[in-house]
């Protein structure tokens, strides 16, 4: 006969298991998944896991910024980037998401790499992505979806509520500025951390090797519209020559059509601009 | 080693296991003390030796104090000499820099300013500082369950016994802070029958759910609440900035005391209780009956009174007021910030001794009293712990002016995050303040009520954690 504390106890496990095996089953559910998160850490978590639990890698997988982040990959339905992954990553760099692509045994057919933060080397806040990746917990989550962090009752909640909010707005908001369609004056290249050139050298040595081809891209970031000439080449020029890369700036394909998108914080494009973003992405694929 | 870690998770059933396999106090005392020195040295080696340093001084002296061969004198000077290691090695650890870098340059003080601060120290050297004073008191009589040790064999035990009070892994890091007096007498042979499996799986679900899923899930949301981050911020969520880094404080430290008693009770140990829903005190006099529990019981007992409390008249014990929680601010961390928190709450509890604010049992005011006087203290609580996450006062300072100047309105995305993650907090002391209420429940209701609301928190620790990260209280 149990006593009654230890009846207590099993009664809070039982509570907790029938509980995961219901959200288990409800959080399975097509169009439940959460596609946002309430935080960057939950954001980048859900990416992450995403492309590490494809059962294939796809042919297209962007790394970059948040301000790529924004590009999500339902924003390419539709267009020949279709089975675009998203290694945007908030609060982080593009070196973060290409770490997290080549732990896949198998690799895209494309990488697109935003430029922006290119130079910048490993921050702390990189740093805890990378062990995030290593950790038990996101090996748990591969076995086990109901630990992915897409079926976080907080992340789902969050995504239906931002949903709601952006489901009226994706109708045009950019709207045209002459002015802004000037290019700015000449600005000189962004600095480059010591090591990270060569880090990048490594890095696309053995994406070549490994066929996979490679396009930098400029993303829009609402500080300066329609960037002026650069006073020296950046990395990406220089690597860009270097090993033959394309490289698509995005600021001028929304200047070209004479348009201005729009931002939600002056940095990061709001729902409708970024999926128009997405859209002239794939139209510039190479 | 953290309890939100993977390795704990390993450790954990391993040492469970060890500790049951052999029912003899000497086996389980032992395989806890080294399991806890492997604990604590997980990550940092080097500092086992200065936790054995001080564990090893403390216990010889109380050993040489409780030996009724030791002269009056020579016992003063053990007494005297042990209070002055311990507070010596608290002083050169921890406030070496500060001390220096207050009152020389900071160029002597670089050296000084590179000592790690060993994690714990604080906690462990008032145990041991607890040990000592009891020691003294106690005498040739000893204390329940340290008694003086005559001959080789107990005088082995006695030290083994001290290693583990001081040691005890659940405890070593981040308190509760034990006094000598309540642990010893607990000390003994302990079978799973001792195990009170559902106190500790309630104190262990409701601990790692503070942590794991308040605290980590609120630590992004709140880092807002920093120079010069926060200048931008709308009044607005500013507000709730407050409001959620003082719900991330309780939920990361009162959730790792509830997981230290919860281990504690694994292995038949009763820790003293940390927190009693410190948000619904409606005074700061209140508060301090709610809030980390065992080191305002410690400053009472070691520092308050032998000061002479409240029984030297009205301005010494305004003094001792002001010193305690001086001395209870720059307890918390090297910086004058923290002594300026102190201070700022002493001169709180002495306004209210003086206006009789505080008096009485809050239960028997009236409700707008307790309502009007709940408002300002959580105001004045929450406030106060700026100077914990903007320890420069001038950006503890702009941030209240911010707070008045800043435009209106709100960022949904962090408003979202603090509203649903500081919601638990509210809940838990909703839970408190509901308890007598709860009291009158038939008892098969209530423990099925109880049940539930344990199993959606497993529930939850199990799919909506954040990420894990240290605990606030490891830093002091």
């Amino acid at each position: 006969m149990l006593r009654p504390g230890t009846r207590h106890a099993l009664a809070i496990l039982a509570t907790a298991a029938s509980l995961s095996v219901a959200w288990s089953w409800a959080s399975g559910r097509p169009g439940v998944a959460a596609e946002f998160g309430e935080y960057n850490q939950a954001a980048n978590r859900i990416r992450i896991e995403a492309y590490l639990a494809r059962p294939a890698a796809p042919s297209n997988v962007l790394v970059g910024t948040s301000l790529s982040g924004r590009l999500l990959a339902s924003y390419f339905a539709g267009t020949p980037l279709a089975d675009m992954a998203s290694l945007g990553l908030d609060g982080s760099g593009p070196l973060v998401g290409i770490d997290a692509l080549r732990r896949r045994k198998d690799l895209p057919e494309t990488v697109w790499v935003e430029t922006y933060l290119m130079g910048r080397a490993s921050t702390p806040n990189d740093r805890s992505l990378v062990e995030g990746m290593d950790s038990p917990g996101t090996r748990l989550a591969m076995a086990l979806p109901l630990f992915q962090a897409s079926r976080r009752p907080s992340s789902i909640a969050y995504s239906a509520l931002k949903r709601r909010r952006e489901g009226g707005s994706l109708a045009p908001t950019w709207t045209t500025n002459a002015a802004a369609s000037l290019p700015g004056p000449p600005s000189p290249p962004s600095p480059v951390d010591d090591g990270v050139e060569e880090q990048w050298r490594r890095i696309l040595q053995d994406l070549r090797q490994r066929q996979v081809r490679v396009v930098f891209f400029d993303m829009p970031s609402g500080e300066v519209q329609r960037p002026g000439p650069r006073t020296a080449p950046d990395l990406a020029d220089k690597l860009g020559l270097e090993f033959g890369i394309h490289r698509v700036d995005l600021r001028e394909a929304w200047m070209a059509r004479g348009r201005v998108p729009r931002y939600t914080d002056g940095r990061h494009l709001d729902a409708a601009s970024a999926r128009e973003t997405a859209r002239l992405l794939a139209e510039a694929s190479p | 080693m953290l309890f939100n870690s993977w390795t704990f998770a390993v450790f954990l059933p391993l040492v469970l296991l060890l500790h049951h396999a052999w029912r003899r106090a000497w086996w389980q005392v032992g395989v806890l003390t080294i399991a806890s020195l492997v604990f604590y040295g997980w990550h940092t080696p080097w500092l086992v030796p200065l936790l054995a340093a001080s564990t090893g001084l403390n216990a010889w002296a109380a050993q040489a104090l409780m030996d009724s061969r030791t002269s009056p004198g020579a016992r003063r000077v053990v007494f005297a000499g042990a209070l002055a290691f311990n507070l010596g090695a608290l002083a050169f650890f921890k406030y070496a820099g500060l001390i220096i870098g207050t009152f020389w340059n900071a160029a002597s003080s670089s050296w000084v300013a590179s000592i790690p601060l060993p994690v714990g120290i604080s906690f462990y050297t008032f145990q041991g500082i607890s040990l000592v004073v009891e020691s003294w008191r106690a005498g040739p009589a000893g204390f329940p369950g340290l008694e003086p040790p005559r001959g080789p064999r107990e005088a082995a035990w006695f030290h083994a016994r001290v290693w583990f009070f001081k040691a005890f892994f659940p405890q070593l890091i981040a308190g509760p802070i034990v006094k000598a007096g309540e642990f010893f007498h607990q000390i003994g042979p302990k079978g799973w029958a001792n195990v009170d499996w559902g106190g500790a799986t309630r104190k262990l679900v409701l601990g790692f759910f503070l942590k794991m899923v308040v605290a980590d899930n609120l630590k992004e949301a709140t880092s807002l609440l920093s120079w010069p981050q926060f200048a931008e911020v709308p009044r607005g969520s500013l507000l709730l900035l407050l409001y959620g880094f003082s719900f991330r404080i309780f939920a990361d430290f009162a959730g790792y005391s509830l997981i230290a008693q919860g281990l504690a009770r694994l292995f038949g140990y009763e820790l003293p209780l940390n927190f009693l829903h410190p948000y619904l005190a409606p005074s700061l006099t209140d508060f301090w009956r709610r809030w980390h529990l065992s080191l305002s019981g410690w400053l009472r007992e070691y520092l308050y009174i032998p000061l002479g409390g409240n029984r030297r008249g009205e301005a010494r014990t305004y003094v001792n007021l002001f010193l305690v929680m001086f001395l209870g601010g720059l307890w918390h961390g090297a910086a004058w910030s923290y002594a300026a928190w102190g201070v700022a709450h002493g001169v709180g509890l002495a306004i209210e001794r003086w206006t009789g604010a505080g008096r009485g049992d809050p239960a028997s005011w009236p409700r707008w009293r307790r309502f009007a006087g709940w408002l300002v203290t959580f105001h004045v609580v929450s406030l106060l712990w700026l100077l914990f996450q903007l320890p420069d006062i001038r950006h503890a300072w702009a941030f209240v002016r911010c707070l008045a100047t800043n435009g209106g309105g709100i960022l949904p995305q962090s408003a979202f995050v603090i509203g649903l993650f500081g919601l638990p907090v509210v809940l838990h002391h909703a839970w408190g303040a509901t308890e007598s209420w709860r009291e009158r429940w038939p008892a098969p209701w209530r423990l099925r009520v109880e049940a539930l609301a344990y199993g959606i928190m497993l529930f939850l620790l199990l799919v909506n954690s954040g990420s894990s990260g240290d605990f606030i209280y490891f830093q002091f």
